[in-house]
C-alpha cells in the first residue's frame, strides 16, 4: 500500500504523463483532448515497463495501412486511473475550392463491420470508409453536398432553412 | 437484425414522401424531406454497403431527428408518416438548436 505521500506523488506523476500525451498526440493529429479523468482505486490487468509498473492500455483507429492513431489512451497502477480522448479537428482548406472558416470536431468510431465513422456534432454530417483517410474524404463531401442543398433552399419563404445555412456558412465557404 | 441500406432507403422514399436526391455522389443514395415549419431533413446510404452497424445506425437515427425505437417502427410501419411529421414538429430528437427556432 503506498503512503498518502507516495500516493499524491505517484498521482501528480500521473497527471504529468496523461497531459503530456495527450498534448502530444493532439498537437502531432491537429486534435483536441475531449476528456481527461483521473480516479482512485482502479486495478491493473496489465504492466507496461516505463520506469515503474504502470499499465497502458490504448484504442487505434487506423489511418492507412498499417499507419494508426491513438483516439483514446488510458493507464493504470494499482491505485490511479488515468485517461485521455482525443477528437481530431478539421480546419482550413479541406478541399480544393472550400475553406473552413472554423475549426469542426470530428468524432471517429468503427463500426461493427470494422469500417470508420466520421462525424461531427454541429451538423449532423458524417462519412463512412474502410480507412480514416476514406472516411474523412467522405465526411467533406457530404459537408460540401450539404452546403449545395442548403443554398438551393435557403430562401425567404423558407426561415428555418435560411437559418441553417446562415450558420453553415459561418464555418464552410467556397473561395471566390 | 441490422437492416439494409435499401430497406431504410425504400421506406423513406415510398412511405414519408422523402426524394432522392440524384445529383449527389455516385457512392451514395441521398434523401431529403422538406415539410413546413421544419429545417431539411436529409440522410443518405451508402451503395457499398450491405447492412448498417449500429453506430451508422445511431448517426442516421440522428439526421432523422428520431431515437432508434421510433426508426423501427417506421420500418414495420407502426410508425405513419403523420406520426414522424408529428415527432419533428413536436418533440425531434436531438431537438433542432436554438438558431433554427427563431
Amino acid at each position: 500500500m503506498t503512503s498518502t505521500g507516495g500516493q499524491s506523488q505517484l498521482k501528480r506523476g500521473a497527471a504529468r504523463f496523461a497531459c503530456y500525451a495527450a498534448e502530444t498526440y493532439s498537437h502531432d493529429l491537429n486534435a483536441i483532448v475531449t476528456s481527461m479523468r483521473f480516479s482512485a482505486g482502479r486495478t491493473v490487468s496489465h504492466v507496461w515497463q516505463q520506469g515503474k509498473q504502470v499499465t497502458a492500455t490504448r484504442d487505434y483507429i487506423k489511418i492507412a495501412g498499417d499507419v494508426s492513431i491513438p483516439v483514446s489512451y488510458s493507464f493504470n497502477t494499482p491505485e490511479l486511473f488515468a485517461s485521455f480522448e482525443i477528437s481530431p479537428l478539421l480546419s482550413g482548406e479541406i478541399a480544393s475550392g472550400w475553406q473552413l472558416k472554423k475549426p469542426l470536431m470530428l468524432k471517429v468510431e468503427v463500426d461493427d463491420d470494422g469500417s470508420m465513422l466520421i462525424s461531427d456534432a454541429v451538423f449532423d454530417e458524417y462519412g463512412t470508409g474502410e480507412t480514416f483517410a476514406e472516411a474523412k474524404q467522405d465526411y467533406i463531401q457530404s459537408l460540401i453536398a450539404y452546403y449545395d442543398l442548403l443554398q438551393t433552399w435557403a430562401t425567404d419563404d423558407h426561415p428555418e432553412t435560411q437559418a441553417l445555412f446562415d450558420y453553415l456558412r459561418t464555418y464552410l465557404q467556397p473561395d471566390n | 437484425m441490422p437492416y439494409k441500406p435499401r430497406e431504410i432507403a425504400d421506406k423513406l422514399r415510398n412511405k414519408f414522401d422523402f426524394k432522392a436526391d440524384e445529383s449527389k455522389g455516385d457512392d451514395h443514395w441521398y434523401y431529403i424531406l422538406k415539410i413546413e415549419g421544419v429545417p431539411p431533413i436529409r440522410t443518405k446510404f451508402s451503395h457499398n454497403k450491405k447492412e448498417i452497424g449500429s453506430k451508422l445506425e445511431g448517426m442516421i437515427c440522428r439526421q432523422l431527428r428520431i431515437k432508434k425505437p421510433f426508426l423501427d417502427g417506421m420500418i414495420k410501419c407502426t410508425n405513419s408518416k403523420e406520426a414522424y411529421y408529428k415527432q419533428l414538429r413536436e418533440s425531434p430528437f436531438p431537438a433542432f438548436e436554438e438558431y433554427l427556432k427563431k
